[in-house]
């Protein structure tokens, strides 16, 4: 009954008018720039981070929320309507979205993925009021051994799973490692790494990091690629309504994706893409219309948006429970929660109660404010796909330029933006993880503080980890899920089989 | 080097769109007939991080390694330098031995997308930024980068170039120095909201 009434003094908070209107800007600008191909989610929240600086801890934090499922859901709308993932997430959506809008249903397309998107954004929150305390109560017994464990577990895990070559996502972690040394060390006062440079004493800002690696390297690639603006079908309002059979069809495939797509979040990695193949591959597997599957099946859609959606509520549990964030999404979320002066972790509840439940609701409320307002604003979002691509490049650029400066008014930050845009565009050209620099960069200083203190802790047992129950329980999962799916693929190789766990999709 | 699963995709599976068949399906804007970087350039960006992870590693050994209570600033300096370099060094090795066995089977490498020098446009943009901000202020700098911008991304009358620097200068200062309270440098010649207000 508590937590209950806590969320209902957090969606009292969110009718204030401040906070309605930033929760409503957030997902408005989230979907825009979501529909814009190339940026993404993460390019996003990276480039409209600093827009929170100036707002109270509330309303920033409602702020970056609204972008966040705003634009997994933009990304849907330019793979339904012009057959162009919007990101890596949209791609499965693209296979029946786009063909059913080819057929001229893409109002029913779009209004099932909004709906499928709603959906398992509504399990998500509940799922996270029910597990938010004991999973905190729980976490409040994690000592520097615990978080050592989880903080390798989500390197190791996400290297593993992030594609491409272990070894290189690997030395991409080491990089971002590095990079989040530079600086004072918080624990000896050391100043490190900072060649005589006065600037670097505090460190390389993560907005510069973020921005650069996902905003800049993005943009270089979209200026670089020369696209042209596709012609699209046109979505009258009437069409948005989906019919009887569509919903018969598409809701428990929605219901299916929300829990999967949320149990798929609580794993490091890229767990929105995981999630929408896995729903997808569910939905062919025991659809009665399996021929439709790839020419326009309705649960095609619906399931593998409401895993995109379920996946990012599940991944606010490690991030507002544990304080770790298990992929590049929730690593900018926290780079936010860290500026607005907010720790998650399992004291978050506790100590910032009226915060907690306030942002849980505002995740609520952003999943209706999707609902309501981008299936009505659908025509504008597609215009805006014939936003001059000069015009718009020019402007995403010197926003990242000056919402970089802002954050803390150095032209040092500007200077490592440019060179995180390099590096993020020479990254992706070679195929290697930016998530994994991004969430080294962003636990490294916890992955240190942790590693040196159970080597104090230890006092010279190597295998102290396993001695204590928590930390043990992480270690072998840790090992299990590295070790299996190479079996599991060894198994299939020797059959002569495709392994469950291979993805078709060649991202970079 | 693989490819990893982030940004924007492209899907590879059968005609029928399924996720367990072999032929493309459509691709992400951009990324066909892109440059990517050739044998030789890969090489020497290996070779920069090597270097790079060479002197952070030189730096993090000069630094304390162990105290009385226990580890000090240089020890997960060293510990996660000498990841990075191992990782590296195989990565190295196995890039040679690719481009070894390329060679020994005659295997000729396909043309190559030439480099679009809009890219080093861009980012000469923002190193412009940095270089003349302080001088001219966020304004005049802002308008000269975006009139830089539209001329190599697009192709536009001067009026309409000109008009795009004005606004998004002007608006960009407003933005952020009225709307959202942050402080954007004037320069010596005083232009900008901060110093207008």
């Amino acid at each position: 009954m508590d937590v209950i009434a806590d969320l209902g003094a957090g969606f009292a908070a969110i009718l204030d008018p401040v906070l309605l209107l930033t929760l409503v800007a957030g997902v408005l600008v989230g979907s825009i720039v979501g529909v814009l191909p190339g940026i993404g989610p993460i390019g996003a929240i990276a480039l409209l981070l600093p827009l929170s600086f100036a707002l109270d801890p509330a309303a920033g934090l409602i702020l970056i929320a609204g972008i966040y499922l705003g634009s997994q859901y933009g990304g849907s709308t330019s793979s339904i309507l012009l057959g162009v993932p919007g990101e890596a997430s949209s791609v499965v959506t693209t296979l029946d979205g786009y063909p059913m809008a080819k057929k001229g249903r893409a109002g029913a397309a779009l209004a099932v993925a909004a709906i499928g998107s709603f959906v398992a954004g509504t399990i998500a929150v509940l799922l996270l009021m029910v597990v938010a305390e004991p999973l905190s109560d729980f976490a409040a017994q994690f000592a520097s051994p615990e978080y050592l464990a989880l903080a390798v577990f989500a390197l190791l895990v996400l290297s593993r799973l992030a594609g491409g070559s272990f070894v290189t996502t690997f030395a991409a972690v080491g990089l971002g490692l590095m990079l989040a040394t530079i600086g004072l060390d918080q624990s000896s006062g050391t100043v490190r790494f900072t060649l005589g440079s006065a600037e670097l004493i505090q460190g390389v800002d993560v907005t510069a990091v973020a921005v650069g690696l996902f905003g800049i390297a993005e943009i270089l690639l979209l200026a670089e690629g020369g696209t042209t603006a596709a012609r699209m079908p046109k979505v009258p309002f009437r069409s948005l309504l989906p019919s009887g059979t569509d919903l018969r069809r598409a809701t428990p495939a929605m219901f299916r994706g929300g829990l999967l797509g949320f149990v798929f979040g609580l794993i490091p990695g890229p767990s929105a893409v995981v999630s929408t193949y896995a729903s997808y591959m569910l939905e062919k597997r025991i659809s009665k219309h399996r021929d439709e599957f790839g020419s326009g099946a309705i649960e095609g859609v619906a399931g593998p948006e409401a895993a995109n959606n379920g996946a990012a509520g599940g991944a606010m549990v490690p991030l507002l429970i544990l304080g770790l964030p298990f992929n590049a999404a929730t690593a900018l979320l926290l780079a936010g929660f860290t500026i607005q002066g907010v720790i998650p972790g399992p004291l978050f509840m506790s100590s910032e109660p009226a915060l907690f439940w306030t942002l849980i609701a505002g995740l609520y409320a952003a999943n209706i404010a999707l609902l309501v307002l981008n299936l009505p604003l659908v025509g504008l979002f597609t215009r805006l796909l014939h936003v001059p691509r000069d015009i718009l490049l020019t402007l995403v650029v010197v926003v990242a330029i000056v919402g970089t400066y802002a954050a803390r008014q150095e032209l040092a930050d500007v200077f490592w933006l440019l060179l995180m845009g390099v590096l993020g565009y020479v990254m992706v050209k070679l195929g290697i993880s930016r998530v994994a620099l991004m969430l080294a960069f962003v636990i490294g200083p916890l992955l240190e503080t942790s590693l040196k203190q159970t080597i104090v802790l230890a006092h010279g047992d190597p295998f102290y980890l396993l001695t204590r129950p928590i930390s043990a329980t992480v270690v072998v999962l840790t090992a299990l899920l590295l070790i299996v799916p190479m079996v599991v693929r060894r198994l299939a190789a020797r059959r002569g089989r495709r392994s469950p766990l291979d993805l078709e999709v060649d991202a970079t | 080097m693989g490819e990893s699963v982030e940004g924007p995709a492209r899907v590879v599976g059968s005609s029928s769109a399924t996720t367990d068949g072999a032929t493309p399906t459509p691709a992400a804007a951009g990324t066909a007939g892109d440059w990517r970087p050739g044998p030789v350039a890969s090489l020497l960006i290996l070779l920069i991080l090597l270097a790079v992870g060479g002197v952070y590693l030189v730096q993090a050994l000069a630094l304390p390694q162990w105290g009385e209570n226990g580890p000090q600033a240089g020890f997960f300096p060293v510990l996660v330098a000498s990841v990075f370099l191992l990782c590296l060094t195989i990565e190295c090795g196995r890039f040679l031995v690719r481009l070894r066995r390329d060679a020994r089977s005659g295997r000729i490498a396909a043309a190559r997308p030439p480099f679009r020098w809009v890219v080093a446009g861009v980012l000469g943009a923002i190193l412009a930024y940095v270089a003349l901000v302080a001088v001219l202020g966020h304004i005049l700098v802002v308008a000269l980068i975006t009139a830089a911008l539209l001329v190599l991304l697009g192709r536009r009358p001067w009026w309409q170039i000109a008009l795009a620097a004005v606004l998004i200068s002007v608006s960009s200062d407003f933005l952020f120095t009225e709307v959202l309270g942050l402080r954007l440098p004037s320069g010596t010649f005083g232009i900008g909201f901060a110093s207008w207000m």
